[in-house]
């Protein structure tokens, strides 16, 4: 549930990162037309509130809300550090670490 | 002060950071390693290592306690748990005053233990809020501190003009001082709900010193009156002066585990045992809830009969309980805790990027001599000693702990006086050397000291990775862990700080730098 839930808050993350143009280009190259950065916007937004049940579900109330707060911190400086030297790989991230995260559920 | 709302803000977060920036950092740091204070001290007593706690360890410490202070008026036994399996007695005879006598029993047999002298984790832990001065100046000078810091994060946010725009904003290629400002604004932003917490709640962790007022009024002085309410702690009952042997523990304790659903008990304080009076009180875990206040429950010592169901907290006390917990972060197990500490660990780079901020400013503005140029050195002066002094004391004092003999007098102490030395001559050499060079060689000594840890460890202890890892001792190979990564990451800083020169050093061998890069760049 822990890695699920940075995988979500850090995909999260990343989708709003990439709403904006500059970063859409820093990324990608090009612009984000309107309703790709509506899009993102929204996923981004869903995965950052879907990150907190996800804590809750791992640590219990109230500790799992405490904890989403360190998640979504680790998720983000994850992102913010790792843009400038590799910008496409926190695209590739932000799809992999979910994925990743699914499986090491059932253990 | 300047004229205008935005540019004063700057102007007090600017000052305001500067003047307490070194005390903050210190606080910071020494805070965050204190997360695992536990971990740090048994790490630090390696003749403790083996220990492996009975289940029955509390009626082991009683035998020892009825061994050697069979007339003492309190008994008080740590017990062990799972970050620290050794395990605690304390006695006070009649007529000793206030001072206990101590003993380190083996969990697993409650035959006492020797282990070297140190102050472990607790020195970090002290340092924290006392700063190693008399508790009372040290805890006002530190409150002091973190006031100053509430006022800087608020001052900051407001100074922080597009917030959301600049969210994930990190530029590391662009000129100095926008480089340096990026970090320490996404070290700032990404972390503020733990900043501002934290900062809080570390006040309110002291609040009746600082504000005794209430208190004051509302108890007409008689602060003492006060805490005993806080603490639930019932009048003690006089000794009877029959004799009645002490019922045993195991009864005890499952049934507070019961009352508790399941949360640890743990600490016993026994008072007048093998009386008929005697009194068994068992506080709760600290580790099993947020709030810090652990629940007490009392039983008749000679029966084993519980006499206090628990009371419910009224709400203020009950706030102040879990603001209290929040700050030590004691909750929620490892995985959190590694959250709490990361986070304290953005907060101590938050402060490192804002010193290094003021001073990278000043160097590009200010040109010449005179006054401002002395200040802008020894702004830079500090900074060393404080950012990278700092980390390479606490690297000496575990050294101390592995390299000093065990029987050394004042072994405790001495490790201590390792950390103040290298500190010393760590804020001398931040004197007498240039900028730079003084950051690059800094960097390069903490790098060798934490990332050697492990190795040193390794010689002198059987406690190393090699055998931590494969019996799954977290807690053990965790400290060797970290102090293996924070060696790397100050390494890959100090490669950095290297490889970047400052702009006038940079226009003056304009010619050469592109062929040094390459050279390098070819050597890797």
């Amino acid at each position: 549930m822990v890695s699920l839930a940075l995988a979500l808050a850090y995909a999260g993350f990343v989708a709003l990162c990439l709403a904006m143009d500059r970063h859409h280009g820093q990324v990608f190259r090009h612009r984000a037309v309107p309703w790709q950065r509506q899009a993102l916007r929204l996923a981004g937004w869903l995965l950052l509130a879907v990150s907190l049940p996800a804590c809750l579900a791992g640590w219990g109330w109230p500790v799992g809300l405490v904890a989403w707060f360190g998640i979504l911190s680790a998720a983000g400086l994850l992102l913010v550090f790792l843009l400038p030297y590799a910008p496409r790989v926190t695209a590739v991230l932000a799809l992999v670490l979910p994925i990743c995260a699914v499986p090491l559920l059932l253990f | 002060m300047k004229a205008g709302f935005r540019p004063s803000m700057a102007w007090l977060h600017t000052w305001a950071g500067l003047v307490v920036g070194w005390l903050l950092f210190a606080i910071f740091l020494t805070g965050t390693a204190s997360y695992f204070r536990p971990e740090i001290t048994r790490w630090m007593q390696p003749e403790l290592h083996a220990v492996v706690p009975a289940p029955d360890a509390a009626q082991r410490a009683v035998a020892r306690l009825q061994q050697v202070a069979p007339r003492a008026n309190n008994w008080f036994i740590e017990l062990p748990d799972d970050r620290d399996p050794s395990m605690q007695i304390f006695w006070r005879e009649e007529g000793a005053g206030r001072r206990f006598q101590r003993e380190t029993l083996n969990a697993g047999t409650g035959e006492p233990l020797q282990a070297r002298a140190t102050r472990g984790g607790d020195f970090f832990y002290r340092f924290h809020f006392e700063l190693h001065m008399p508790p009372l100046w040290g805890r006002w000078v530190v409150g002091a501190a973190a006031m100053i810091m509430l006022v800087a994060i608020v001052s900051g946010v407001i100074t922080h003009r597009r917030i959301f725009k600049d969210f994930f904003t990190f530029r590391p290629a662009k000129a100095g001082q926008r480089a340096w400002l990026d970090a320490h604004n996404a070290l700032a932003v990404l972390a503020l709900p733990y900043h501002l917490v934290i900062t809080y709640t570390g006040m309110i962790t002291l609040m009746t010193m600082y504000m005794p007022w209430g208190v004051d009024v509302a108890y007409d002085g008689n602060r003492q009156a006060f805490f005993a309410e806080m603490a639930q702690s019932a009048p003690p009952k006089k000794a009877a002066g029959v004799a009645a042997p002490l019922a045993p523990m195991g009864p005890m304790l499952a049934q507070a585990e019961h009352v508790w659903s399941g949360a640890r008990v743990s600490r016993i304080s026994v008072s007048h045992p093998g009386d008929a009076n005697a009194t068994v009180q068992v506080t709760r875990h600290d580790g099993d809830e947020m709030s810090r206040a652990g629940g007490r429950l009392v039983f008749n010592g000679a029966t084993g009969a519980l006499l206090t169901r628990p009371e419910a907290t009224p709400a203020a006390a009950s706030t102040h309980d879990m603001l209290y917990g929040l700050h030590l972060g004691r909750f929620g197990g490892p995985l959190l805790r590694a959250l709490f500490f990361l986070s304290g660990l953005v907060g101590t780079a938050m402060v490192a990027t804002g010193l290094v901020l003021w001073a990278v400013k000043r160097q590009t503005r200010t040109s010449g001599a005179g006054w401002s140029a002395f200040g802008n050195r020894c702004v830079e002066a500090l900074n060393v000693a404080a950012v990278t002094g700092l980390p390479l004391a606490m690297a000496a004092y575990f050294w101390g702990n592995r390299l000093l003999p065990v029987d050394v007098a004042a072994r405790a102490d001495a490790e201590i006086r390792c950390f103040f030395a290298v500190w010393i001559v760590a804020a001398i050499h931040a004197a007498l050397r240039p900028g730079l060079r003084a950051w690059r060689e800094q960097l390069v000594a903490a790098a060798l000291l934490f990332g050697g840890l492990p190795m040193l460890n390794a010689i002198t202890t059987s406690s190393h990775l090699a055998n931590t890892l494969p019996r799954g001792d977290w807690g053990l190979a965790g400290v060797d862990l970290v102090t293996m990564a924070i060696g790397i990451v100050l390494g890959l800083v100090a490669w950095h700080v290297g490889w970047r020169r400052p702009p006038r050093a940079e226009a003056r061998r304009v010619g050469r730098v592109p062929m040094a890069r390459a050279a390098r760049v070819g050597a890797d």
